[in-house]
């Protein structure tokens, strides 16, 4: 028994720290790979690759062109550090943050993935006509020099002039607003039927504890009394908590950034893969 | 009056769960029939975008130019397919026409790279940089077309199969659908960068 024991402890003393080292090994490449996130910053860089002045010049550019474009485009820049799929992780980010006004899908994001030298424009539904997949090639190859050389901020100011140069060529004109008025309408009609709901739950319950109280009297039920004893209240109540929720979401979301510049709320645009990578 | 109160209100609250039903229904099947047409867009864009690949390509073919003129050959005559009404046909013949001509394409690109690939003055061409860089971006969309419809379509699955939904779907008209697989056949070969050339 004592040599059965020796042996055990012997053979996990020896094997364990391996184990250990391999799943360290295992955990850690997955520890550096960014995963698709929403974004809530016009310029998200978590690495400091940016100076804060280079990125506030960027913010500040990316700022004035929302304001003045008549296109209103949300432009938004990203370096995430190594990323699997650049193509993959630029339209789910872009898809995750709602870049955009929703309906006009007016945005754009620059995304830098430094260790790969690989760089991405993911382009919004509403911009496909005015930024093609040449055209955003084009800016990402004119863009390689300044990479290669590791010069970050003055690569993304020139797609940035690059992309508000095409932008204010093209003719679409999008209302700053009339995204956010939409969701609210929509939101009201499920407001309306969670509250048309709720009424009803509210109703039924108590009809519900008058029969529950009449059956523990020992009063005959009439045949609706037992149909609402049966009715499974706590499952409809959790439904309509779902759907009022829902609707508290719809009409809580708007676009646009708030006091800090740099900040970003989501405008629930889309885009479907448009735009163009590139390795420097 | 009041024995007709609970009778109205119950009435009130099934219009209500039913009405409710039914736009979740109709929702979820609207969202599968927009990411379908979506998906059957960017497969025609692709396919339409692969002759003015094949005319720049055939000049520089010897061994492929054969197969090339072939598949130029079967792709005439055809319905293109963003042309297709999704509500005409069935969802497995729809798949199905949408599957033969990711198949074709894939085929084709194949061909078109592997004459890329043996002739340097092909890839400093200009006009067939930019073809391909177009190529990479309707392959892009079809993988984000591809996801969105097999998300759309899980999404309409849940509801019309989950509680309450599953009880109104069928008498409806709401069945359960059937997800898009492309084989790997059907898998579009990556597209060789020459963007550096």
């Amino acid at each position: 028994m004592q040599t059965v024991l020796t042996l055990t402890h012997s053979l996990l003393t020896r094997s364990l720290p391996p184990v250990f080292c391999a799943l360290a090994l295992l955990c850690f490449p997955l520890a550096d790979t960014a995963e698709a996130a929403p974004l809530t910053q016009l310029v998200t860089d978590p690495h400091n690759v940016l100076s804060d002045a280079e990125r506030d010049q960027l913010v500040e550019k990316l700022t004035t062109l929302r304001e003045t474009l008549p296109s209103h485009p949300h432009i938004l820049i990203d370096l995430p550090g190594h990323v699997d799929d650049i193509d993959q992780y630029a339209n789910e980010t872009f898809h995750a943050s709602g870049i955009g006004q929703k309906g006009q899908d007016n945005g754009l994001l620059i995304v830098l993935d430094i260790p790969d030298t690989q760089s991405r424009i993911e382009v919004g539904y509403g911009f496909e006509g005015d930024l093609t997949d040449l055209q955003t090639h084009t800016i990402l190859v004119a863009a390689r020099p300044d990479l290669k050389a590791g010069h970050y901020a003055a690569a993304l100011n020139g797609m940035v002039d690059a992309i508000s140069e095409a932008l204010r060529k093209s003719d679409t004109t999008v209302q700053e607003t009339a995204a956010a008025d939409e969701a609210v309408t929509f939101s009201n009609t499920d407001m309306l039927l969670g509250g048309g709901g709720l009424l009803l739950f509210l109703f039924g319950t108590v009809f519900t504890i008058r029969a529950q109280r009449r059956a523990s009297r020992g009063e005959p039920l009439s045949g609706l009394d037992r149909f609402l004893i049966s009715v499974p209240w706590d499952v409809l109540l959790n439904l309509l908590i779902n759907i009022l929720s829902a609707a508290a979401r719809n009409n809580s979301r708007g676009s646009g950034t708030s006091g800090n510049r740099n900040s970003y709320r989501s405008g629930g645009g889309d885009s479907g893969g448009g735009g163009s990578k590139d390795k420097w | 009056m009041k024995k007709l109160l609970i009778p109205a209100i119950l009435v009130i609250g099934l219009i209500i769960l039913m009405g409710s039903n039914y736009n979740r229904f109709m929702g979820a099947d609207q969202r599968v029939q927009e990411q379908m047409g979506q998906l059957q867009n960017e497969v025609q864009r692709q396919s339409d975008l692969i002759p003015n690949l094949v005319n720049t390509v055939k000049g520089y073919a010897t061994h492929e130019h054969d197969t090339l003129t072939d598949y130029a050959a079967a792709r005439s005559g055809e319905t293109p397919l963003n042309r297709i009404d999704p509500r005409s046909v069935s969802d497995e013949a729809l798949q199905k026409k949408i599957l033969d001509a990711q198949t074709r394409n894939a085929q084709e690109i194949k061909a078109i790279t592997a004459v890329a690939e043996q002739s340097p003055q092909l890839q400093a061409n200009q006009n067939f940089s930019s073809l391909m860089v177009q190529l990479e971006g309707t392959q892009n969309r079809i993988t984000v077309a591809r996801q969105r419809l097999q998300q759309a379509i899980l999404s309409y699955n849940q509801t019309v199969m989950h509680f309450p939904g599953n009880l109104l779907a069928g008498v409806m008209g709401y069945h359960q659908r059937v997800y898009y697989e492309a084989s790997p056949a059907a898998q579009t070969p990556p597209v060789v960068d020459f963007s550096k050339h």
